[in-house]
């Protein structure tokens, strides 16, 4: 009985906070008083196309008077696009940028500088306030884009995902060591003669993904170029992980990994299609990459092995008694947005942008149209209507894709305080998509003490950039060739001292100066 | 010996028709096996099971890319963008090159050097786009028309072709009254099928293909040709790689699937291959005379 009347209730009540919300929206004076046309610019993933005028744009334009026009240019050349837009100048109003454009081309003017509207905007600051990793876009001092904040994001990141159907049926204990873990592979590699138990991916940073995603966990770290945050967020330094006697003893583990045989001797040549080959057809039964892949490859192999499961375990302890992982970045997207110079009524512009980040903003921009898409629930949190999300049961490539294109909505779209992980867990669930193993997986990265979050790189002023360039592009030449050798046994371990030196030697050290220098500079001024 | 002998080239023959299956075997094999995995369960290309023969035969990726209707625009902005810039293209290269190939022609080696020159020298991306820009061709189907109306090299071997035409054809037309311009279309264009059959087949392939003009030049969705859809299409999960690597949050595990990809380019290859047969004797015999006179 109490459970129906709330039944009753909640829509009720979010019907009449939306109708209140909406009138509230039309006795204000709307954000532009004339009706104003802003373009907007941004990369298009294949998986979500992005539709002209979508229910979300007209809900923004009933709401603000100011009508998104979208330039989306395909995520594959967006950046071949951006170049030639700010080389010559032509700058739609508004455009999605990367921090390297910032740095490049923040001092040319065609970006609007953002520091003096900061007062002006309310809802911004309480992010500005509340994530310092914001501060390290700044160039020179000076804002010039504004950062995709997350919404909600429930957090991942790289971890180790194992075969428990055969751990179990073979009465394996799930390992809770590094050591453990590779005589458990071991196990299984003598059970099937025929299996690469560890497969990896090849990547095309500096740094092999293996070093990326594993070294860390061993007690070292790589990061993508092989200079990396060390310690706690507070008081840590930057340190270059293949110059140090912890990447060497991550390096003796590796090898024997690869001399047991457990660690796939393709490693270094394997590309994804292979590497989702090898988890999907059951040659393979670990990988150390982004967890959130267990889940799919799960899906593939119990076509053929209804028992079959990939899941994340706990980090295991390193040789030091450790237990660390790094989580992806889940306060900023990654994705920022620059205004161009030339706007008219920049003023107007900033307030939209405002508007974009209060919660108003953010519920129509990953949520759709209020009282017709998403209701408010009683903590005043947004939900899809399940009517809504039962048209779109079969899309393709995958419901809740389907629905964020249609709506034009959430982080691939264009939203500032954007949703990821809450709408899809949703939509997942209101589609039967959603499976107990999706719950599982949570459940055990959110428990896992062993995660941190990262930490953003500090920005660098223009010189230390170009001499961090430099070094690296060297060091990066010399070390790409040294790992493999060392991994699968070419090179006795024990002389990875002589790397060690030969990094010092090509200015190892000096790139560390350069990162923790930006580094005191960064946490100098946050405290002022 | 000289059974030998005949053993000796039966054997050479053996060996040859081999090696040539083995090649067409490779040549042909990429595009067959695009076929297979666009007709074949996705869980079963991911496990690497698509090899010879398609498994789980299925068109659900052909029915996706056929629902989708940004493809479908797209298609028929390419098919417009290749008819109309291919017209212009050989209305434009003939003009060019019916006056460099009439030795009457004042200054004529002059003008066939500074054009050449073009071939060689380029002003490069950026001021390009600053003068389409200036035109106000952004954004508009000119933008990728206009700016490659004439290709340098097309034309040259047409104007080769036009050479081979006899002067005294050419006298004769104008004793009978024929101004220049008739000459060129009762005379010279009338013998120069397989140049022209050649040139339509150089510039709609062009046409068909371009992608990089289309990406710059143009702004808005509802224009983009189909082979700017299918970049994104195709590169996608490599993308989707590049941001994993870069350590963003993705927790967007799907990655487009590749009898999907491999669907789309089907059917965008597809008119393209099929085109070949019908124009491919013009295209040699055309593409050889051209280069032996010249």
């Amino acid at each position: 009985m109490k459970r129906n009347r709330n039944g009753v209730a909640v829509p009720v009540f979010a019907f009449l906070a939306a109708a209140l919300a909406a009138q509230g929206a039309s006795a204000q004076a709307k954000i532009s008083a004339k009706e104003r046309t802003l373009t907007v610019m941004l990369s298009e993933n294949a998986n979500q196309p992005v539709k002209e005028f979508a229910p979300a744009q007209q809900e923004i334009f009933r709401n603000t008077n100011i009508k998104i026009h979208f330039e989306p240019v395909p995520a594959s050349n967006y950046e071949d696009k951006k170049k030639i837009l700010l080389a010559t100048d032509s700058l739609p109003d508004i455009i999605s940028v990367k921090q390297q454009d910032l740095n490049d081309f923040g001092s040319t003017g065609v970006f609007l500088p953002l520091t003096q509207y900061l007062k002006d905007m309310p809802n911004f600051r309480k992010f500005w306030e509340a994530i310092p990793e914001i501060r390290s876009t700044l160039v020179d001092g000076e804002l010039y884009a504004f950062p995709v904040v997350a919404r909600g994001e429930a957090r991942n990141g790289p971890g180790p995902v194992i075969r428990m159907d055969l751990l179990e049926k073979h009465g394996i204990p799930v390992p809770r060591t590094w050591d453990e873990l590779l005589s458990a592979l071991a196990k299984l590699k003598a059970i099937y003669p025929d299996s690469v138990p560890w497969s990896v991916r090849k990547a095309n940073n500096p740094i092999p993904r293996l070093i990326n995603t594993t070294m860390y966990m061993l007690g070292s770290g790589a990061g993508t170029t092989g200079i990396y945050y060390e310690g706690d967020e507070k008081s840590g330094r930057y340190v270059f992980g293949p110059a140090t006697k912890e990447f060497k003893e991550g390096l003796r583990f590796l090898a024997r990994a690869f001399e047991a045989k457990v660690l796939d001797p393709d490693y270094a040549v394997t590309t994804s299609q292979q590497w989702t080959q090898n988890l999907t057809s059951g040659r393979s039964f670990f990988f150390n990459d982004n967890s959130g892949f267990g889940l799919n490859y799960t899906n593939d192999l119990r076509k053929k092995e209804p028992n079959a499961k990939l899941q994340v375990i706990p980090i295991p302890a390193n040789s030091n008694g450790a237990r660390r992982a790094e989580f992806f970045n889940t306060r900023l997207s990654g994705i920022s947005f620059a205004i161009n110079a030339k706007t008219k009524d920049p003023r107007t512009v900033i307030k939209f942008i405002d508007w974009l980040y209060s919660k108003e903003g953010s519920d129509i921009t990953n949520f759709g149209v209020p009282g017709q898409t998403f209701t408010l629930d009683a903590k005043g949190e947004p939900r899809f209507v399940p009517s809504y999300v039962d048209k779109f049961k079969d899309a393709r490539p995958s419901p809740y894709y389907a629905i964020y294109s249609d709506l034009g909505i959430t982080k691939l779209n264009f939203s500032l305080w954007a949703v990821n992980t809450v709408s899809q867990f949703q939509i997942e669930k209101l589609t039967g998509t959603w499976s107990p193993l999706y719950d599982d997986y949570w459940k055990i990265v959110d428990a896992d003490a062993a995660y941190r979050d990262p930490v953003m790189d500090p920005p660098l002023s223009s010189d230390e950039a170009e001499r961090a360039k430099e070094i690296l592009a060297s060091l990066s030449t010399m070390l790409a060739q040294e790992y493999d050798k060392f991994i699968m046994g070419v090179k006795p371990v024990d002389q990875y001292d002589e790397v060690i030196r030969n990094a010092r030697k090509m200015g190892s050290e000096e790139l560390e100066g350069i990162y923790n220098k930006a580094l005191a500079r960064l946490r100098a001024s946050m405290k002022g | 010996m000289n059974s030998q002998k005949k053993l000796g080239s039966r054997a050479f023959d053996v060996a040859n028709l081999i090696a040539l299956a083995a090649l067409v075997f490779v040549t042909i094999y990429p595009l067959y096996y695009i076929g297979i995995v666009s007709i074949s369960d996705g869980t079963a290309v991911n496990r690497g099971d698509v090899r010879l023969l398609p498994v789980d035969p299925t068109f659900e990726a052909y029915l996706t890319v056929f629902r989708n209707k940004d493809i479908w625009r797209a298609y028929s902005n390419t098919i417009i963008y290749t008819v109309a810039g291919t017209l212009i293209n050989l209305f434009f290269s003939s003009l060019c090159a019916y006056p460099l190939s009439r030795k009457d022609f004042y200054g004529r080696s002059v003008f066939t050097f500074i054009i050449a020159l073009t071939m060689f020298l380029s002003g490069g991306m950026i001021p390009l786009y600053i003068v389409v820009r200036k035109l106000r061709l952004i954004d508009t189907m000119w933008a990728l028309v206009l700016p490659g109306a004439v290709n340098t090299f097309n034309m040259i071997i047409m104007r080769t072709f036009f050479q081979g035409i006899p002067a005294s054809l050419h006298e004769s037309a104008r004793i009978d009254g024929a101004n220049d311009i008739r000459v060129l279309r009762s005379i010279v264009l009338p013998l120069s099928m397989p140049i022209m059959a050649t040139m339509t087949l150089f510039y709609a392939v062009q046409h068909w293909n371009s992608f990089f003009n289309a990406l710059i030049y143009l702004n808005t969705k509802a224009k983009y040709p189909v082979q700017i859809m299918l970049r994104n299409i195709v590169v996608a999960s490599e993308f989707a790689d590049q941001q994993a690597d870069i350590g963003s949050v993705s927790t967007n595990f799907n990655v487009v699937a590749q009898n999907y990809k491999y669907a789309v380019i089907m059917i965008t290859v597809l008119p393209i291959i099929c085109a070949y047969p019908f124009l491919q004797k013009h295209f040699a015999k055309g593409a050889m005379i051209g280069a032996i006179k010249g």
